[in-house]
């Protein structure tokens, strides 16, 4: 029997070989992990609900299943889901009062195919409400802190996700990623965040903010465990229109080599306001890519510097329209039945947060006649543009490189007073998800920053359907040791690392 | 372009009752922020591109005209307020 006392340190895959091997039981996996969080996600609320019957429960059957012989490629893995992708029996608020005691009757499709591989659904992690921030700070149920510092924010607003995976909490975790929500969190914390091509997961069961942009998506501390997590969430959902097979053999892309691969570096990624340690790890990175056989040139992707106006009008106007549906009726917290409905609904929906009522009511505005020409059909012309020229980019180059975040983690409050200046954190991530392309925060390098030991990422960015280049890359950089694994745990202590 | 009356404006539209410190501090946020969104107006060259919806290259995704499970009713009124199997809203 393996000793329990330290299985936090232990990868997704190599928890799964010891709960088929028998070595541990998927029962006893889930009550150290429920107990680790208990411990320590006080000082971090990375997790804003657990179930510890529905997980001990889910457990004793992955046991169950064992012994009756089934192979599950996630058995007794304990998994964090964002506050945003229903999980049935658990509350699910999207980090909102407005959704307070809302249990949800059914499970997303990532979730019901994690459940079918082994998987346990370890907690529920903070966002920002909606999914609405880069910070995690903008939750009706209070901010997440980052663990390598106490002043710093985790990023968001896949923030809890990201925390519970890099403070050891639970091996992996998923999140979603609209502009940025997976990547620059990822990037915060020291792990590996990946934004899959849009249609690669399924959406059945994640609560819209704005579906053309986003899409669930995984943190781990490993590529394998990352390759094994989306191997079993990814593929075509008659549920999801929007889904397609791909077809990757995630695990074999892995063994391939970079020798002789082009890689671009974003050259409007670097301009002014981007911090120094940040460019310095961008070039470290780019430096031993070489020394593996790569080359690497930089890329001009002229339109790039206008991707956080396109990609802004266009999530606000579709949040604006699938938020229309909280009115406290079907679910969350209930209107009183005193007045008319219009005076009804529009006291309910008074419990929207700040963000998500500038974000509303902006979306409505760009979509108003008047204005639809010179804002939203902008955009989306502005969509195709920026397609076209990452299109041009790639028929020269494998993978693009850029800095996942244009600093490395901001204080707690710096940028809630300014709204745009928040926005401004995804201004490398957004592009992407406007193109619809697959990228992954590659955690290089822990830096020192205001007296501080700071997590700096490397955004990769590969073709539309090529998720698999970014496995190559990553696992390269990760076989040689260039990227390193490590549990943070507050402040700042790392307790473990490879 | 936008203040205050815009504000009010929209969010009777929008159905979300504010605060008067609320109506004051988005006027002032949408403004700025608009005024961001007006660089893509300085583009000439988005005239020569179509407007994109989605990145996917999917159309029509349809499937066999079979009926499938959905929710129970309990479960479909576990949420609401509910009475005689009805989900309860407040009046028109």
């Amino acid at each position: 029997m393996v000793r329990i006392l330290s299985i936090h340190i232990l990868d997704a895959h190599e928890l799964a070989a010891k709960v088929l091997q028998e070595e541990i039981s998927a029962k006893d996996v889930v009550s150290f992990f429920l107990e680790r969080i208990s411990k320590i996600n006080p000082a971090l609320n990375a997790f804003v609900y657990t179930n510890e019957a529905s997980a001990l429960s889910q457990a004793s059957q992955v046991d169950v299943r064992k012994r009756q012989g089934e192979k599950m490629p996630l058995a007794g893995v304990p998994i964090a889901v964002k506050d945003v992708i229903s999980v049935k029996d658990y509350q699910i608020t999207c980090g909102s009062k407005i959704l307070r005691g809302y249990i949800a009757p059914y499970d997303a499709t990532v979730v019901e195919r994690l459940k079918k591989a082994g998987a346990i659904i370890i907690g529920i992690t903070n966002t920002d409400e909606f999914a609405m921030g880069s910070s995690t700070e903008n939750s009706a149920y209070g901010p997440t802190h980052n663990p390598w510092s106490c002043t710093r924010v985790p990023g968001g607003s896949s923030g809890g996700s990201a925390v519970a995976v890099a403070s050891g909490l639970s091996p992996v975790a998923l999140g979603t990623d609209t502009g940025g929500s997976v990547r620059l969190p990822a990037a915060f914390t020291g792990v590996f965040g990946l934004k899959p091509t849009y249609g690669a997961v399924s959406r059945y069961g994640l609560i819209a903010y704005s579906n053309s942009l986003e899409q669930i998506g995984v943190f781990a501390r490993s590529v394998k465990d990352l390759a094994l997590v989306y191997s079993v969430i990814s593929g075509a959902d008659t549920r999801d229109g929007t889904t397609q097979n791909f077809g990757w053999d995630l695990f074999s892309c892995m063994g391939n080599s970079i020798e002789n691969w082009k890689i671009g570096i974003v050259k409007e990624t670097l301009a002014e306001g981007v911090d120094v340690s940040v460019q310095d790890a961008l070039r470290d990175c780019s430096s031993y890519l070489e020394r593996l056989g790569a080359s690497v040139e930089e890329v001009s992707i002229k339109h790039i510097p206008f991707s956080l106006a396109a990609y802004y009008l266009i999530a606000m106007s579709e949040a604006s329209s699938n938020l229309a549906r909280f009115d406290g009726v079907r679910y969350g917290e209930h209107t009183s039945f005193e007045e008319e409905w219009n005076v009804e609904f529009s006291k309910v929906r008074s419990l929207f947060g700040l963000e998500v009522k500038r974000r509303i009511l902006l979306g409505a505005y760009s979509l108003s006649a008047g204005y639809y020409e010179m804002f939203y059909e902008k955009a989306a012309r502005f969509r195709s543009l920026i397609s076209e020229e990452f299109k041009e980019a790639f028929k020269q180059f494998d993978v693009l490189l850029t800095p996942t975040s244009p600093t490395p983690p901001f204080r707690l409050g710096e940028k809630l007073q300014d709204p745009l200046m928040m926005y401004l954190s995804d201004i490398h991530t957004v592009p992407v998800n406007l193109a619809g392309l697959p990228a992954l925060n590659l955690p290089v390098k822990i830096v020192q920053h205001d007296g501080e030991l700071l997590p700096v990422g490397v955004q990769a960015i590969a073709p539309y359907g090529r998720d698999d280049k970014l496995f190559t890359l990553a696992s390269a950089l990760e076989k040689s040791a260039f990227i390193k694994k490590r549990i943070v745990e507050p402040w700042g202590r790392i307790v473990w690392t490879n | 372009m936008i203040n205050e009356s815009t504000v009010l404006k929209l969010a009777a539209q929008l159905r979300i009752q504010l605060t008067k410190e609320e109506v004051e501090k988005i006027a002032k946020d949408l403004a700025q922020i608009v005024e961001y969104f007006e660089q893509l107006n300085r583009l000439e060259e988005l005239k020569n591109y179509e407007p994109s919806y989605t990145p996917t290259t999917k159309v029509n995704a349809l499937r066999e005209d079979e009926p499938r499970s959905g929710l129970s009713q309990s479960d479909a009124l576990r949420n609401a307020i509910s009475e005689k199997g009805f989900i309860k809203a407040p009046r028109i």
